[in-house]
């Protein structure tokens, strides 16, 4: 029966494992001649009282010389609200099965801070090959992650086909916090170290004067400690035949994801050179979840220096193999979750953003985007709960510096 | 038939990439205000420095003081710098012209003839030319490190009778 | 990882039509490609925010370039 009272007291950063943020791609188009600082805020608001987060985003590029640039950024995330802990029956997640399903919510006290700061060097050996490394950290109150990544990229056939290539490799801890008395304290034996290999092969080609495409296959494998330690799976005939159990989440000790994205930019010069972005990805690893992305955004030059860009969304993804709103009968390989995020489901975003170049130097964009994550919009199958739906808002400004 | 005369030519295309020690093409253009014409190939003894560039190309925004440089201290000695244009947009040129203004001469080539005939094979790409007509020298883009050996070799064609 | 293989089929086949499908664009034909609005990422901060928010909310992640570590979403 601790398991409930953990439910109860875990006030905190369910959140954490959950946080928007930034991951920046060490990479620069072109060796950049110009000092660029960039700087965002960005809310970003769920439905229903769960998650908040304010996001303070960094970035700057110098050039070195003719052949180096170097970036450094910085993010910092403040996570308030709630966020789900499992599903259950009645408002304790214990009472009978004719109370109906309930969304189990840690306490709406969260409050958790994120850093991340990262440094990154690009060397341009020559016209044709730019080779770049980054690295970082990031931290908060229950996780850790160091990473770094290399990659190269070289253009042939005149410039015309570009081939990229990567590895990253980032090493964590995640642990749990729980309230005791006021004080947040790490829990023990909760938690643990994950290691995660990451490779990338790509391909970027000119197809003529107006439009170009891109081929991106990536590959990730992790090890260690995958599940999520403030979630909890309710299962029955667990430990006896008569109540259930609450069982923490509880994910297999590795993972194999696959990554296939193509994209397709082309110009239309009678629209005021608008340009449209088209992008398609498909995914799958080895949790049993198949994922499917399309994307569209729009680039419109209204006035010379004023753009408007919406954009719009759809995804869906199956559930994983062990993943169930509630689970009847335990499983031979102790595998559990009923995270909403391992769960089949669909969802639909779209946005719009404004951009204003005054000055000649200075950007200024503002833009909002909404999602909408239902469980019966998902196209790929799978199981999940409607109680798991909500929806998210994200107001972001943004400003660009280049000298 | 046709895809591999296609391809023979563009091979031999290749193989004369650096296009050194060859007689310049004729290729006459008019000046941006339109007031001369002038054949890139006529350098009536003088050495000739044609520069192929466009607005939206990085490198040429770097290369332009450069060039404005060694206009105002060798174009008495009987240097010639011609920068050819090769925007769809003649506002595009003008624009970055307003940024980088210079004093050397621009002429304008929208429907790039001339290009194709002097190999062009990046952007910005510069041809010196000496006294006699003859491309000598070839750079491909334009960096920081460029400036001294542009600089020595237009000298050294000044040198030369 | 259901149904891997032939999905890997069905995307080689455009990634083939695109080598093979390709116009001549000479070097001084680039201007329309240049513009900033033709960039895979014309705004790096912004799309890398909203990217690390979809992965963290959802099951499927990357694709679009490597690494960053970052935030706990397991």
């Amino acid at each position: 029966m601790a398991a409930t009272d953990s439910i109860k007291l875990a006030a905190l950063t369910a959140a954490a494992l959950a946080l928007p943020g930034l991951a920046p791609e060490a990479r620069a188009d072109a060796p950049q001649r110009a000092v660029s600082l960039d700087t965002n805020f960005s809310r970003y608001e769920e439905s229903a009282g769960r998650m908040r987060v304010d996001i303070y985003q960094s970035s700057m590029t110098i050039p070195l010389g003719d052949r180096f640039s170097i970036k450094a950024n910085g993010v910092k995330d403040v996570v308030t609200g709630a966020s789900p802990v499992a599903v259950g029956y009645g408002p304790s997640g214990y009472g009978p099965r004719s109370a109906g399903q309930s969304l189990i919510m840690s306490s709406a006290s969260i409050y958790d801070v994120r850093d991340e700061v990262d440094i990154g060097v690009n060397y341009f050996l020559d016209d044709k090959t730019t080779l770049g490394l980054d690295l970082g950290r990031s931290s908060e109150n229950d996780y850790t992650s160091d990473f770094f990544n290399i990659d190269g990229r070289i253009e042939l056939n005149d410039k015309k086909t570009t081939l990229a290539t990567g590895y990253g490799y980032a090493s964590d801890k995640v642990w749990e916090m729980v309230d005791d008395n006021g004080e947040k304290v790490k829990s023990p034996g909760v938690g643990g170290a994950k290691y995660t290999h990451q490779g990338m092969l790509g391909v970027t080609q000119v197809l003529d004067k107006d439009s170009l495409a891109q081929l991106n296959l990536t590959y990730t494998h992790s090890e260690g400690f995958l599940s999520d330690p403030y979630k909890y799976a309710l299962v029955y005939n667990y430990s006896n035949p008569y109540f259930p159990d609450f069982v923490r989440d509880s994910r297999p000790g590795h993972r194999d994801q696959f990554a296939v994205l193509l994209r397709y930019v082309r110009n239309f010069s009678a629209l005021n050179a608008a340009a449209l972005h088209a992008d398609y990805r498909f995914y799958s690893d080895s949790f049993g979840i198949d994922a499917h992305t399309f994307e569209l955004t729009w680039i419109q030059p209204i006035v010379y220096g004023v753009e408007l860009r919406p954009r719009l969304r759809y995804y869906a993804q199956n559930s994983a193999d062990f993943y169930q709103p509630v689970f009847e009968a335990p499983r031979a390989d102790g595998n559990y979750s009923s995270d909403y995020r391992m769960a089949g489901f669909g969802a639909i975003s779209g946005g719009i953003q404004l951009t204003n170049e005054v000055l000649g130097h200075l950007r200024v964009a503002g833009g909002v985007d909404f999602y909408q994550r239902r469980q019966d919009y998902g196209i790929a199958g799978g199981t999940g709960t409607s109680l798991d739906n909500y929806s998210f808002s994200m107001y972001s400004v943004s400003l660009n510096l280049k000298f | 038939m046709k895809t591999i005369i296609k391809l023979l030519m563009a091979l031999l295309a290749l193989s004369f990439a650096a296009n050194a020690s060859e007689q310049a093409p004729s290729c006459k253009l008019k000046t941006l205000d339109g007031k001369r014409s002038l054949d890139l190939a006529d350098s009536q003894g003088k050495i000739r420095y044609v520069d192929f560039w466009a607005s939206w190309c990085g490198p040429c925004a770097a290369s332009f003081p450069f060039m404005n440089a060694l206009h105002g201290e060798l174009a008495s000695q009987g240097v010639e710098i011609v920068a050819v244009n090769l925007d769809d947009n003649r506002e595009d040129a003008l624009a970055f012209l307003e940024k980088n203004p210079v004093q050397f001469a621009i002429v304008e080539d929208k429907e790039a003839q001339c290009p194709g005939l002097y190999k062009v094979k990046a952007m910005p790409s510069s041809y010196l030319i000496d006294r006699h007509g003859q491309i000598r020298h070839v750079h491909l883009g334009f960096h920081d490190v460029d400036k001294t050996e542009l600089r020595a070799q237009v000298q050294a064609l000044l040198d030369e009778k | 990882m259901k149904n891997k293989p032939r999905w890997f089929a069905i995307l080689a086949l455009p990634a083939v039509a695109m080598l093979a499908g390709c116009a001549d664009v000479q070097p001084w034909e680039r201007g329309t490609l240049a513009r900033p609005q033709m960039a895979l990422e014309p705004d790096a901060l912004d799309s890398a925010l909203i990217k690390h928010t979809y992965s963290s909310k959802e099951a499927a992640a990357g694709g679009y370039g490597v690494g960053g570590g970052g935030c706990g979403c397991n």
